[in-house]
């Protein structure tokens, strides 16, 4: 097999942008953050499980933004734009744009689910109590 | 003759590169605007009057980078619509946000504003125009200076 057959594809632009962004942030943080900043790189360039990814950024945030805000700002904003937050069929109520979920703060995405899945129930009353909503992170297409 | 073509060629290049930095210009104007009128919370002073001298600096830069096209002899593109098709600055969403989401949205937009200014220098510089050569340095550095106190602000909301 030749280099060019085995050569990955090149990253979306806003995916290299993004990981170009978590790259900038190695030499202002504390070495104990960066084996979730390295991880936070290889699911923006390369990888497929968006609900991880989402849940990588999220707990980064929680720890770095006090003192990097621009960079978690730009983070978010690629995110927003390329990602999506998706119910289950069963479920008709409309979800909040993720940008706006984001806004709230969330420290992972077990508890934006949690708060999306407590909405959901306020407005879905048909839903039974102990139903469990499928909730998943996908890239907008 | 090829001289010639070479000429027209740089000038298209200056003129283009001017049309682009004259509806960034604006399309920021817009954004600063914005936030002067929506920023909220603890800061909203400091804030306010900051992006007020902004707009107001970038509403006379404007009025410079339109008159410098029809010094070169092209017609300024005017018109909301037009000025926005010709721009790579986004929009903010209205509705509640952090004032550090305000700060952080003029930051990227000033940063396409270095590189269209950027553009325009080389363009001027290739075609020998001192002159619009000079505007653009002098917007490379205006947006520079306002990244710097726009990031060192960021810093300590």
């Amino acid at each position: 097999m030749n280099d060019a057959a085995s050569a990955a594809p090149a990253p979306a632009p806003w995916r290299a942008q993004a990981a170009r962004v978590v790259e900038e942030l190695f030499p202002a943080t504390p070495p104990e953050t960066w084996n979730d900043l390295l991880d936070l790189r290889a699911h923006l360039l390369a990888g497929q499980d968006w609900n991880a990814a989402l849940d990588l950024f999220l707990r980064c945030r929680e720890r770095l933004e006090a003192g990097h805000y621009l960079p978690f700002y730009r983070l978010r904003r690629l995110l927003t734009a390329s990602l999506r937050l998706e119910a289950g069929e069963e479920t008709a109520a409309p979800l909040r744009p993720l940008a706006e979920l984001l806004n709230r703060h969330p420290a992972s995405l077990a508890d934006l689910k949690r708060a999306v899945r407590r909405e959901i129930f306020e407005h879905a009353l048909e839903l039974p109590r102990n139903a469990r909503v499928p909730l998943h992170v996908v890239e907008r297409l | 003759m090829s001289t010639t073509t070479a000429t027209k060629t740089t000038s298209d290049a200056v003129a283009k590169s001017l049309a682009t930095l004259l509806a960034d210009s604006y399309a920021l104007m817009g954004q600063t605007h914005l936030a002067h009128w929506n920023v909220e919370g603890p800061a909203f002073f400091q804030l306010h009057v900051a992006f007020q001298a902004q707009y107001e600096e970038l509403f006379t830069a404007i009025d410079e980078i339109a008159e410098r096209l029809r010094a070169l002899d092209v017609y300024a593109p005017g018109g909301l619509t037009t000025l926005a098709k010709g721009s790579a600055i986004t929009e903010q969403t209205v509705g509640p946000a952090p004032a550090k989401d305000f700060v952080a949205h003029l930051i990227e937009s000033h940063e396409i504003l270095v590189g269209s200014a950027l553009e325009l220098r080389k363009a001027s510089e290739a075609a020998g125009d001192l002159e619009t050569q000079d505007l653009a340095i002098k917007r490379v550095q205006t947006h520079e200076k306002t990244l710097w106190m726009l990031k060192s602000f960021l810093k300590n909301l």
